[in-house]
């Protein structure tokens, strides 16, 4: 049977659907969003003000212009607070005693943006409290962001009291973590997990998105050149074979080289988020240095280290990422494509009318969806369970309408490796092979058939009495 | 011998669309299929062209099996078919393209056909924003842009206006004068007695009549008579045996046994002194003889 003149249909079919609006409208719209996503997602932490729990949450201006301090604590004292509260144009004053306060109290009542701050040693703690004018010139929560501020210079300055340098000081207070595990299991990372499970979710269904689109373009295609009769045409040049190669290829090239532009969508707004997301790790991550006295480079290395922890995490989420699964991945998204689009073509040169193609294209979905389930949901379920994998999981892996999907998370994940990877691509590609048999021999009589609408037993029909 | 096809066949099931259909195009020329709707014409059509498989049969060009993908066949289907959102001239080179041509000849080609066709204000237009008549000057431009040796027109005149249709007759004369081999499909039968030599009728998959067109009218001999005169001729007509199949205001029409009836019909006409505007003896019309054969092979069926 004839493929000659496939690569002409190819080149026209990829060159009339790259210029269509539909393509570069979408291609434009998703790129944006992805884009601004990565964009937004660089600017989410600054925009909703970080890590507010602690510091209170102030989103605008601090309105405070003096700041009164009667420090008990017997381990500060008001002038510690000088140079870190002066970078905010907050001036310091101290009190002596309770009963100067008391005066001071008093101007704190004539509403003058003031704040009483003062610091008890109790039996077992010290106390801090911040007091602020009864007429609302000073919210609580300026009051509290001023308070917690407070708090980290006195922590940072009561380690220094005791002789610790600054890199001591940020070792002490660097944040904890705890977890639980059997002995001899190994340990699970809560973000790991997150990540694991996240991971097939969006491969599966940009893959399943794609798969699906471009197969139902392959048959809207074909379905157009049987009804418009453009078809007779083309067949006193090439056989029907040629035009189906042709289409599914540059149907599939096109797809891939959409998901592309989405990737560096994705990579060009995360190189801009990164910068950002560095920058607020650095703010919200270094400890409060009095006097604001952030020694060089503290704030690059804390945005550093939050940056590579979470690089850490998503590189133990991703264990199988590298050039042999990107191979395979680009691979199984291609023969799987194929795998559709052959029953897409069918499909689609199967009916007479152009209005049928919605319903005719039913069973497609279904069996797409079927595929994409399968692959979605025991890969999101699996990490829970003993071993992290069950039967439907491996089930997925290698069945041809759920490999395409299933097979890219599981061996950027590394719950697949090479081998099982290869086995999975094996399967696919003969079911494919075969299915292109079973299509090249039908598919000659479906697209001149111009009679009663076809079912499913007519098709088989076609290929047993061939 | 050029194009042979030999008992061709098509089953569907239970339902024979074509039965055993044979003929050639021994010389360049035009040769007409003819038939009712669902005669099987483009049934026929199909398979010579490849695209339809055969149940019996071959067809055979310069004495080997036909393969319209190698060889340079030209088809202007009977349904017309465009890509109606792609520029016509991007449509025209992929299909030039599929034929094998390369760009410049392409570009020669259409400037050629374009000029003769009238076509040169609509190279920037999709196919959606032309006329009914201009996508199928566009189809005709398609089918003959490789400069095929074998061209197949099937109802290449049906929905054209009068000045359009004469465009097109010009084209398939052009051809003809280039020792093309043509096969033409059409239902109107003044066409085809214009272009073509040899006919097959055909009915219900069956070929009812064959031959070369001049022959068979010859076999018929002229038995239509019609005549015009400044008097009541039809007594004079009885007197010889003629019963009138039609009158009308400008005609008197009989159908003659043998010319000796017309001979001496007119003797009795000039001897009456009746003035006589036209006496036209005349060969039965391919109309005629197509009508004439479809209801006899309907009456065989009737009795099959």
């Amino acid at each position: 049977m004839s493929t000659h003149g496939w690569q002409k249909v190819f080149k026209f079919t990829f060159i009339q659907q790259l210029k269509s609006k539909s393509f570069i409208i979408s291609s434009v719209l998703i790129c944006t969003l992805i884009f601004a996503m990565m964009i937004l997602l660089g600017l989410l932490p600054t925009l909703t003000g970080g890590d507010d729990s602690s510091s209170g949450g102030v989103t605008g201006d601090i309105t405070i212009n003096k700041l009164y301090i009667v420090d008990n604590s017997g381990i500060t004292e008001a002038k510690d607070y000088l140079d870190s509260f002066k970078e905010m144009n907050i001036e310091v004053i101290a009190a002596a005693d309770s009963s100067e306060a008391e005066g001071y109290s008093e101007i704190v009542k004539n509403g003058t943006a003031c704040l009483l701050l003062t610091f008890e040693k109790q039996e077992n703690y010290i106390s801090i409290h911040a007091g602020r004018p009864a007429d609302e010139s000073v919210t609580s929560e300026e009051a509290n962001h001023i308070a917690a501020m407070a708090e980290s210079v006195f922590n940072y300055k009561r380690l220094e009291k005791f002789g610790l340098d600054q890199s001591q000081i940020s070792t002490a207070l660097a944040p904890t973590s705890t977890g639980t595990s059997v002995i001899g299991e190994k340990t699970v990372n809560p973000i790991v997990e997150a990540i694991k499970a996240m991971v097939p979710m969006l491969s599966s269904l940009i893959l399943f998105i794609l798969i699906i689109v471009y197969g139902q373009l392959v048959a809207q295609s074909i379905a157009l050149e049987k009804t418009s009769k453009v078809m007779e045409l083309l067949l006193t040049s090439v056989r029907p074979l040629a035009v189906i190669i042709g289409k599914i290829l540059a149907m599939g090239s096109l797809s891939l080289m959409q998901f592309m532009m989405f990737i560096l969508s994705g990579v060009a707004g995360g190189a801009i988020a990164m910068p950002m997301l560095m920058n607020f790790a650095a703010s919200s991550l270094t400890p409060s240095i009095p006097g604001g006295a952030v020694p060089d480079g503290a704030a690059g290395e804390a945005g550093a280290d939050f940056i590579n922890e979470l690089l850490g995490y998503i590189g133990e989420a991703l264990s199988g990422f590298n050039a042999v699964s990107l191979i395979y991945i680009v691979i199984v998204f291609l023969i799987g494509f194929i795998f559709f689009a052959l029953i897409a073509g069918l499909i689609g040169a199967s009916i007479n009318r152009s209005e049928d193609l919605n319903n005719a294209m039913q069973p497609f979905a279904l069996i797409g969806v079927a595929g994409f389930y399968l692959a979605y949901f025991p890969s999101i379920f699996a990490p829970l369970e003993e071993g992290g994998e069950n039967l439907f999981m491996t089930l997925s892996y290698y069945l041809p309408i759920s490999s395409p999907f299933a097979l890219p998370s599981a061996m950027l994940t590394g719950n697949m490796n090479a081998i099982e990877g290869l086995i999975s691509i094996l399967i696919l590609l003969v079911c494919t092979v075969l299915l292109a048999m079973l299509v090249a021999r039908i598919y000659e009589q479906v697209i001149m058939h111009t009679g009663n609408k076809l079912k499913i037993s007519d098709i088989l029909g076609m290929a047993k009495n061939k | 011998m050029s194009l042979q096809v030999t008992n061709i066949s098509k089953q569907y099931g239970n339902f024979t669309a074509l039965k055993g259909l044979t003929f050639s195009l021994d010389e360049p020329g035009v040769y007409a299929l003819l038939g009712t709707n669902g005669a099987g014409k483009t049934t026929a059509i199909r398979i010579i062209l490849g695209m339809l498989s055969k149940n019996s049969g071959e067809v055979l060009w310069k004495g080997k099996p036909l393969s319209p993908v190698s060889e340079k066949v030209g088809y202007l289907a009977e349904e017309r078919g465009l890509y109606p959102k792609f520029k016509i001239m991007e449509q025209l080179h992929y299909f030039a393209e599929l034929k094998g041509m390369k760009k410049p000849d392409i570009d020669k080609a259409i400037d050629y056909w374009f000029e003769k066709l009238e076509l040169n204000d609509y190279r920037t237009k999709t196919a959606e924003q032309l006329s009914k008549g201009n996508q199928q000057k566009i189809q005709l431009v398609a089918a003959l842009i490789a400069d095929p040796e074998l061209l197949i027109l099937d109802e290449p005149l049906s929905g054209l206006d009068p000045v359009n249709a004469n465009l097109f007759k010009e084209v398939i004369n052009e051809e003809i004068a280039k020792n093309k081999y043509i096969i033409m499909s059409c239902h109107q039968m003044p066409v085809i007695e214009e272009f073509c030599n040899d006919i097959t009728i055909m009915h219900h998959g069956n070929a009812v009549l064959q031959g070369n067109l001049n022959e068979i009218k010859k076999s018929y001999g002229r038995v239509n008579l019609s005549v015009k005169a400044d008097g009541d001729i039809l007594p004079l007509a009885q007197q010889c045996g003629l019963t009138p199949v039609a009158v009308t205001p400008s005609n008197i029409d009989f159908k003659i046994q043998s010319e000796d009836q017309a001979k001496q019909l007119l003797n009795k006409i000039v001897a009456a002194d009746i003035p006589l505007v036209r006496f036209d003896l005349r060969e039965p019309s391919l109309h005629e003889i197509f009508v004439e054969h479809i209801e006899k092979a309907e009456e065989k069926e009737d009795k099959e």
